[in-house]
């Protein structure tokens, strides 16, 4: 509140950078960073140049949720980013960032990115909070050649997530992603851009136990709660390494007016090791594909986004089988079978129009999106499917009163469970892990209402510097998820 | 942001420092006028900031920061004559003179100075002396972004990026392949720190828990003779380091492996943080430089903070240290001499904590804490003479007192495995013992008080000789070391390791140690022609003072003749550039004396249970036990020499620099503790002799009949029994920054191969499956073979640091390769050559023994595979760290090791040795903050 | 107009791939067929088998499959691919010099990989006997907790059973524990198990051979410590009462005046208190003393660590025609492999279900009982299979 007072005052002598915050509170904008995020279009990105240093505070819960990843996480997170064009043929971004959190209840997975890594996670029906920390940074660079802007970017993140209680995982992992680009104006109005981007993945999975007297089964999942019994007990060191890779064509106007496209693919390859074992025991492939298409225009008031977007995911998961031969290379492997599916299908559509330079800024948005989903286990026979709906709408409004800047948005949102499948008769009801799937089939097919709503406001600081304070909230009916967000930042 | 004890300390040091201030400001007050200006940028004409302005009148300095629009003020200065210019790496201006006797603006044009990037280092460098000496500046260190002293090596050649290892022991090892958990210690107790010219003095630590406590927590953590523990030295108050890994001059001594000089910031600085975060730790460090004007005097100040822990998982083993340090440097000058007197104050501890984890299921009754606290007070007076034609050109006192109280507090939950009968007879002899009680805490401390004591005089005299320059160094050096604690102290009822066999012993019953040194050593600079020649030749006496006639050590003189010669070529011209060829060599002894405890160890104590009568009825129970005393000493210990040789060339060209190092250094008399074996006579009495069923008062231990026994008994004695050969070739390039990015290509690395061996016969007992009549330990064999391996490898870094100040960015990315490590281990056939039987003669052991049942069991087995070299093939590793800079006054830095690996598996024996996975990046970031 | 054929070229290429998107897929995992020879022992003659149960346990899964056979000709089996442990038990009717016999009959082999479309495979028989003089009762390895949750070993113990007709006599009884581990899988070289046990330690009964009787139906208790545990841990019971105690390692003996301590052979009995190490019970040849089974029976065995390098290790064999009884222990989680040939115990008891499990103290092995007599005389079950024979993580007897 006092640099919210210092600020009043401050703000009524100098001018805030209006431009920047304006184009930094538009939900056209939000649209359209995703449809200029190659590096070679960069250049467009944005039309203003900024950097900033911003700590923020988050907190969710929820009462339904994916038992491996937690019931809710508190965040702790700083944040510094550029966007700058140093020279007339140059883009230059970057950021770093340290978040410090603590996730809520996370069991039967004592494993890191459980995104990037599932179903192949170690297990055991313990669990609890987690803290986890994360060191960032990536930074890439654009430059124009002739009729080309030719882009680069490389990123690395590193993870480490830890309980310092029985059961205690500490697992590290690291993404390194490279992107290289080149786009080329194809008319007056309108470029096309070939993305290749690359990355590198590795995790460190150890638990441990302190108890002098012992510890619970563990165990490494195979998908839908199956795994293998020889390779359950003791082995509590796994490894993960990846390799992805990817390729993207965009289409887009440069002056935010016209038709844009995208499409793209990508692979994505995972292996898991444990120690003594020679063999990964498990592999992951995904391949992704996804494309997009929409119109923007963005006139002196008025603003306008209309996109179609739609992806399929194919993950497959094959698995070993192995035999010990009590040599010096001990277990062996003897056989390996694609045991278990996931396949994703989404499509989503969305449109924002804003009218800005009156009274007030406002804008509206309209959603709707469906997701088809469906996971398989063989040997036992499993599965998990389901599909869901999605509507809704959405308003920010903007004002300027005296030296701040104002933005309020809210959305409304409903949820709807079309179709679900959930069959693993080979569970005993007495099991964890019977429980488990129950509840994450309830977390997955549930339906409902969502809410949300947020305020920002904009201030000048001292010289060059401004700042902002922002607040966001959401619940979910079906899910009873709350969520709360506040961010403090600087800006220059 | 910060806690309220932070804000207090915080108070506190700005209060102390303006006590400096004050009086100084007073005087200055007399002549005064302003002096300030304003920088401009000769490329856009626009003011420039955050540059470091200096004024320098005659000694005195006076520093300022350029603000916004290149505006810098020094305040009120003292009038006279002033030389105004500008430090920093990327910009250059010319000296301008000012005469100030009243307020007086200044201009300077500054332009961009990429060549004096040509001096920035983000590496060691190879120093031009007489010796291979890598030398480590601050903003190398800046760029490392260590935790402690430890994280420096990786910049040696050989040397690699380590994780830190913040809760146990950190051993240095120069020049080493291997890196053997015992019996070796002597690498890192053989190399001498040095901070500002006086010793860090390990001599009298004792502070070992070992063999009081079952598993002993202090295992990882122990330091005693083993040397210096580098986690407990701070980087943030060194401006320098050099590490000398060839043949230091004579003047150093008491070392065999290497030299580590510690040279700490003096001088104004501004006021410097920094924070730096990474997986398992956080550090604080703040310091700062005052000048006191008028006085020809600086203060230094610096205080930091690192709190660690062993793992993320475990918040209950856990590394905190805490570095205070004041030092204040005053100098006087007049026409024939400068007079420079420093002085230092500093204050370390270090906890060592580990607490029961309260998972693990029962009261959190065990406690492990391992407290240093130092503090040392070191003064010293140089004297210059400046008259031309002295004879002595320099002398100098410094002496140093450092005291530590070292205390370890232990507590422990002892529950009896079963009934156990406990052994603390503290003579020799029959006694009768008791049972222990089932379970109980017990508590036990070691209180260590180590005192040293240092004092070092030196003269410098310059002559000529015909055409040779003389510079002779004579000296002096005194250390006493004593150890004033109370050693183990603990309730010898209720012991930490009840079936263990130790006995307290007080640290200051032990004897002090006086170790006197003298050098002298002359350095003769010559030319013929256009080679020049410059030779040092010395000699270094040491001598343990008032030790006890039985010890071979005492009284006599050990010797070490240093001599290292370089020879300079005329510069060799091709092309445009000038070939400089450097070549030099040297040899040397090193001699390390014995720490206290290896002088004077712990008595070793073997008890015996000769009685063991569990009766039903408590008070019928009975037990006796045999206690045995051995003093452990061994008196025909001798310090441990090296002997080192080495040849160097270094060749420059274009400001690429080539330096190259051939060692060898050969040691057989290391320190490791040997096993010695007694026979031993001791009772068995037999339960049966005595009614059980129907007694009716206790029996007394006479009343059982018994039967004499003997059998091999070990303990271990210190001996000169470690040989460490060490051979290689250390190498460093480094190019010359490349102009327009601004980059520098730094290769270095070493090919290191080191022959660990034992140098004494062994002797081991048969194994104790062995039971002959009923009896164990009967015979001891003797065994000549050699019990070590060779260990080599062959590594190279290479480094790209580039500067992009436009960005205000700074990018090191480091490639660190080991081509290949190699064991192989000294071949043997596992057969001894002698036996003892428990007669206590030797018998040669013959084709007959190996036909005996019980001998045979002597006789390992071993096969050829053993003893195959084993090469472990590529070891290959990425690192990368980022500095961020924000208008100078901030800097946010990451880094990560091991952003990649490539380890690729390898076949030995036909089995796959799997390297690949399971390594981990370990990665951190850090701000600093300058104002 | 360039840019909307672009734009339809795109749509066009996306289009196709999303219309094919989400088909669910038949997912099969890999078989092979099975060819099974039994080899019934050398030397009966009209071998004819039947009633024989085939159970293949896969370890990866855990799935057993069963099949039946009657007759000597072998089912077709079809398994997935894996790795498995092969059980066999039935009946068998034989001639031997012409004299006919109606036995029981077993194969027993560990590890077998069953993967590349067909297996071939042969499982020797053997018949076994189940009448068995003295058995292991039971056996308390694990020890007990104390109120502070710390260990506590001193009243760990084994019980000896007769389980025949007749009086048997314990003088000479050699009780030896397993040098190697049934949680680590090894190639030893050479591999002795066919004929011989490799004992770590090993423990004698001593007597001139009548000195300790054991009549039908009873038992003696071999105790660490022969001592009132409870003194130590009140978590723990009296073991005054034992008839023998064992001589442990000088810091953790004592000795009870009034209870005969056993022989130490080699090392010092201290029981593995994981379980994961078996024990045997047997006895000497007439006339072999203990001095000379031990330079008789002294042999180096080796195997290759996992960096490479061999490993020697002196040791002894107890042959297995000296072995009365034995027990296989493990843990589930990390079980690998028997220590004994499966003549001798085909299966394996526990105590705690994973590594370090803090649920097995105060837990001990106890023989199930088969059948008790009219006079009161209980005859435990002992068919050589510690799985079926054994009541796994049972309360001790001796436990109050």
């Amino acid at each position: 509140m006092a640099i919210l007072g210092a600020a009043l005052t401050a703000g009524a002598q100098d001018s805030m950078p209006v431009r920047l915050i304006r184009e930094q509170t538009s939900p056209v904008v939000f649209l359209r960073d995703e449809v200029y995020a190659s590096p070679a279009l960069k250049v467009y990105q944005r039309e203003n140049t900024w950097s900033r240093l911003s700590a923020s505070f988050r907190h969710s819960d929820q009462e339904l949720y994916l038992q491996q990843e937690g019931s809710g996480r508190q965040t702790f997170n700083v944040h510094s980013e550029t966007y700058l064009k140093p020279g007339p043929k140059a883009t230059v971004w970057g950021q770093a960032y340290y978040s410090n959190e603590e996730l809520y209840k996370v069991k039967f997975n004592e494993t890191a990115d459980y995104q990037l890594v599932y179903p192949y996670v170690m297990a055991d029906s313990v669990g609890g909070d987690l803290k986890s920390e994360t060191y960032a940074f990536a930074g890439g660079l654009a430059k124009a050649v002739g009729a080309y802007q030719l882009g680069f970017q490389a990123g690395f993140k590193g993870l480490q997530t830890y309980r310092d209680r029985d059961p205690r995982p500490e697992n590290i992992s690291s993404v390194i992603s490279l992107g290289l680009s080149a786009s080329r104006k194809v008319t007056e109005r309108y470029t096309l851009a070939l993305d290749l981007s690359g990355l590198k993945y590795g995790q460190n999975n150890k638990l441990d136990f302190v108890s002098e007297l012992g510890y619970p089964l563990v165990y490494h999942e195979a998908g839908l709660g199956a795994y293998n019994e020889f390779l359950a007990g003791a082995r509590t060191k796994a490894s993960f390494q990846g390799l992805g890779y990817g390729v993207a064509l965009n289409f887009v106007p440069v002056q935010y007016k016209g038709w844009f496209a995208r499409a793209g693919y990508n692979h994505l390859n995972i292996g898991k090791r444990l120690t003594d074992i020679i063999d990964d025991i498990s592999v992951i492939h995904e391949n992704t594909l996804n494309g997009a298409v929409g119109y923007m225009f963005d006139a002196d008031r008025r603003h306008f986004i209309a996109e179609l977007r739609a992806a399929t995911v194919k993950r497959e998961g094959i698995e070993a089988r192995f035999i010990n031969t009590g040599g010096a290379n001990g277990v062996q492997k003897i056989a390996e079978d694609v045991r278990y599916v996931h396949d994703v299908a989404t499509f989503r559509f969305r449109t924002v129009y804003g009218r800005s330079g009156g009274a007030i800024d406002w804008f509206a948005g309209l959603e709707a999106g469906y997701e088809d989903n469906a996971q398989q286990y063989v040997m036992p026979n499993r599965e998990l499917s389901y599909s869901q709906m999605l509507i809704g709408a959405d308003i920010t409004a903007r004002k300027q009163l005296g030296g701040i800047m104002l933005s309020l948005n809210a959305k409304a949102q409903r949820q709807e469970n079309l179709e679900s499948t959930g069959r693993w008769n080979d569970v005993s009801p007495q099991r964890a892990i019977f429980t488990m799937l129950n509840s994450n089939f309830a977390y997955l097919t549930a339906s409902g209402m969502n809410y949300g709503g947020g305020l920002r406001a904009d201030f000048r600081l001292t010289g060059k510097v401004s700042c902002f304070i922002s607040a966001d909230a959401a619940y979910h009916s079906g899910i009873e998820r709350k969520d709360l967000r506040v961010t403090t930042a600087f800006q220059f | 942001m910060f806690s309220n004890s932070k804000r207090h300390s915080i108070h506190l040091f700005f209060t102390l420092s303006l006590l400096f201030i004050a009086p100084a400001y007073t005087i200055a007050q007399q002549t005064r006028g302003v002096l300030s200006g304003r920088l401009w940028d000769k490329e856009n004409g626009r003011g420039a900031d955050s540059i470091l302005v200096i004024a320098q009148k005659d000694s005195l300095q006076f520093r300022a920061y350029s603000a916004n629009g290149g505006r810098f003020s020094f305040g009120p200065l003292p009038s006279g004559t002033y030389k105004v210019s500008i430090a920093g790496m990327l910009f250059k201006a010319p000296v301008k003179t000012v005469h100030l006797h009243k307020d007086q603006q200044v201009e300077l044009t500054v332009e961009k100075a990429l060549q004096t990037l040509q001096e920035v280092f983000i590496t060691a460098s190879e120093a031009r002396g007489m010796t291979s000496t890598s030398v480590i500046d601050r903003r190398a260190m800046q760029h490392l972004q260590p935790s402690s002293f430890t994280d420096l090596l990786e910049l040696l050649p050989g040397g690699r990026s380590k994780d830190p290892s913040l809760t146990s022991m950190n051993r240095i090892r120069l020049r080493e392949a291997g890196a053997p958990e015992t019996d070796y210690d002597i690498s890192s107790l053989g190399t001498a720190f040095l901070v500002d010219g006086a010793p860090i003095n390990t001599t009298a630590n004792l502070q070992s828990s070992s063999v009081y406590i079952a598993s002993d927590p202090n295992q990882y953590r122990n330091t005693t003779n083993r040397g210096v523990d580098m986690r407990t030295l701070s980087t943030d108050d060194i401006e320098k380091v050099e590490i000398v890994r060839g043949i230091p001059s004579v003047e150093y001594g008491d070392l065999t492996s290497g030299l580590i000089k510690i040279e700490r910031k003096k001088g104004y600085t501004p006021f410097t943080a920094r924070m730096k975060t990474d997986g398992f730790s956080k550090l604080f460090a703040l310091g700062k430089g005052f000048n006191v004007p008028g006085q020809d005097m600086s203060v230094n100040v610096d205080l930091g903070f690192l709190d660690s822990k062993s793992k993320p998982t475990d918040n209950f083993t856990n590394y905190k240290r805490i570095n205070s340090s004041i030092r204040a440097e005053k100098r006087w000058e007049n026409s024939y001499r400068r007079l420079k007197w420093s002085g230092s104050f500093d204050y370390a501890t270090t906890v060592d904590n580990q607490r029961t984890d309260p998972d693990n299921g029962y009261a959190p009754v065990d406690k492990f804490r391992s407290r240093f606290n130092r503090y040392v007070f070191n003064t010293s007076l140089k004297n210059e003479v400046t008259r031309l034609g002295a004879l002595v050109k320099s002398w100098e006192v410094n002496t140093q007192v450092d005291y530590q109280r070292d205390r370890m507090d232990v507590t422990k939950w002892v529950q009896a495995r079963s009934a156990t009968i406990l052994a603390n007879a503290l003579t020799e002899g029959e006694h009768d013992a008791t049972f222990i009680t089932p379970s109980y805490a017990a508590e036990l401390l070691v209180d260590g008080r180590p005192l040293n004591a240092f004092l070092k005089a030196k003269m410098n005299l310059g002559f000529r000789t015909s055409a040779i320059t003389h510079d002779v160094k004579l000296g002096l050096e005194t250390n006493y070391s004593k150890n004033f604690g109370k050693g183990q102290i603990y309730d010898l009822t209720y012991p930490m390791n009840p079936t263990g066999s130790a006995r307290p012993r007080a640290f200051d019953t032990i004897p002090g140690m006086l170790n006197q040194s003298f050098f002298a050593e002359d350095m003769m600079t010559f030319n013929v022609g256009r080679h020049k020649v410059a030779t040092a030749a010395g000699l270094r006496g040491m001598s343990l003072l008032a030790m006890d006639r039985q010890y071979a050590i005492a009284n006599k003189i050990y010797l070490d003749p240093r001599i290292n010669t370089r020879w300079t070529l005329p510069g060799i011209r091709t092309g445009q550039h000038t070939l400089m060829v450097t070549l030099g060599a040297g040899f040397g002894l090193h001699t390390k004396m014995p720490t206290l405890d290896m002088l004077y160890p712990n008595p070793k104590y073997t008890d015996i249970v000769q009685l063991n009568f569990y009766h039903n009825n408590p008070d019928y129970r009975k037990a006796n036990v045999a206690t045995y005393v051995a003093d452990g000493i061994n008196y025909h210990l001798k310090p441990a020499v090296n002997r080192k040789l080495e040849f160097n060339g270094d060749f420059e060209l274009n400001g690429n620099r080539l330096s190259l190092t051939y060692f060898h250094e050969k040691l057989t008399s290391g320190f490791r503790s040997a096993s010695r074996y007694r026979v031993l006579d001791y009772k068995i009495y037999d339960n049966a002799s005595v009614d059980a069923p129907n007694l009716t008062a206790p029996p007394a231990t006479s009343d059982f009949d018994y039967r004499d026994a003997r059998q091999f008994f070990s303990y271990s004695v210190t001996a000169n029994g470690s040989a460490l050969i060490k051979e290689g070739i250390e190498f460093q390039f480094v190019s010359r920054r490349l102009t327009g990015i601004n980059t520098r290509f730094t290769v270095n690395g070493a090919w290191f191969k080191t022959n660990y061996v034992n140098s004494f016969p062994l002797y081991k007992g048969i194994s104790s499956n062995v039971i002959i009549d009923g009896k164990q330990s009967q015979y001891i064999g003797v065994y000549d073979y050699q019990d070590g391996a060779y260990r080599g490898q062959l590594n190279t870094n290479l480094t790209v640091d580039s500067y992009l100040p436009v960005l205000g960015l700074t990018v090191s990315a480091s490639l660190q390769n080991i081509w290949f490590r190699m064991e192989q281990y000294h071949y043997n056939n596992g057969t001894p050559v002698q036996y003892m039987g428990i007669d206590g003669i030797l018998h040669p052991y013959t084709k007959e023994s190996l036909e005996d049942p019980n001998l045979v069991w002597l006789k390992e087995t071993t096969s050829g595979i053993l003893f195959q070299k084993r090469l472990v093939p590529i070891d290959l590793q990425g690192n990368v760290k980022v500095t961020k800079e924000f208008k100078k006054k901030a800097a946010v830095s990451m880094f990560v090791n091991r952003l990649f690996t490539y380890t690729p598996d390898y076949v030995f024996n036909n089995t796959i040795n799997r390297r690949s996975g399971f390594s981990s990046p370990y990665f951190g970031m850090e701000l600093n903050l300058n104002f | 107009m360039r840019q909307i054929k672009l734009l339809l070229c795109i749509l066009a290429v996306t289009g196709t791939v999303f219309t094919t998107a989400c088909k669910k897929d038949g997912l099969t995992i890999r078989q092979s067929a099975v060819g099974l020879t039994l080899t019934p022992p050398a030397g009966l003659q009209n071998v004819r088998t039947s009633n024989v149960v085939l159970v293949f346990k896969e370890s990866n899964s855990g799935v057993d499959s069963t099949f039946h056979m009657n007759g000597n000709t072998p089912p077709a089996i079809t398994l997935p691919d894996g790795s498995y442990e092969v059980t066999l038990e039935g009946d068998v009717e034989y001639e031997l010099d012409d004299v006919k016999y109606s036995r029981k009959i077993r194969g027993h082999k560990q590890g077998v990989a069953v993967s590349g479309g067909t297996v071939t495979l042969d499982i020797p028989l053997f018949l076994y006997d189940e009448t068995a003089g003295l058995v292991f009762k039971e056996i308390f390895f694990t020890g007990t907790v104390t109120p502070e949750g710390k260990q506590y070993n001193g009243d760990k113990y084994f019980i000896i059973y007769n389980n025949s007709e007749d009086t048997l006599y314990a003088d000479g009884l050699v009780i030896a524990e397993a040098a190697f581990l049934s949680t680590t899988k090894r190639e030893y070289d050479p591999n002795v198990m066919p004929e011989a046990f490799t004992p770590g330690a090993m423990v004698m009964i001593p007597g001139k051979g009548t000195e300790h009787p054991i009549y039908p139906g009873k038992q003696i208790v071999v105790a660490n410590n022969a001592i009132n545990h409870k003194e130590y841990n009140p978590n723990s019971f009296d073991l005054r009462k034992s008839e023998l105690e064992l001589t442990l390692l000088g810091s953790i003996n004592v000795d009870n005046p009034e209870v005969p301590d056993l022989v130490n052979m080699n090392g010092f009995m201290t029981m593995h208190n994981r379980g994961f190490k078996s024990y045997i019970v047997g006895r000497l040849p007439e006339g072999t003393t203990i001095d000379k089974y031990k330079e008789e029976n002294k042999y180096t065995y080796s195997y290759i660590q996992t960096n490479g390098t061999p490993r020697y290790v002196d040791g002894y064999k107890f042959p297995n025609s000296w072995i009365i009884d034995a027990v296989n222990l493990s843990v589930p989680a990390v079980f690998e492999w028997i220590l004994t040939a499966p003549e001798l115990d085909m299966g394996w008891t526990y105590c705690g279900k994973v590594d370090s499990d803090d649920g097995r103290y105060g837990k001990s092995v106890r023989r199930a009982v088969l059948s008790t007599n009219p006079d009161g005389r209980v005859i435990l079950k002992d068919t050589n299979n510690s799985t079926k024979d054994f009541e796994a993580e049972a309360k001790p007897s001796l436990m109050q």
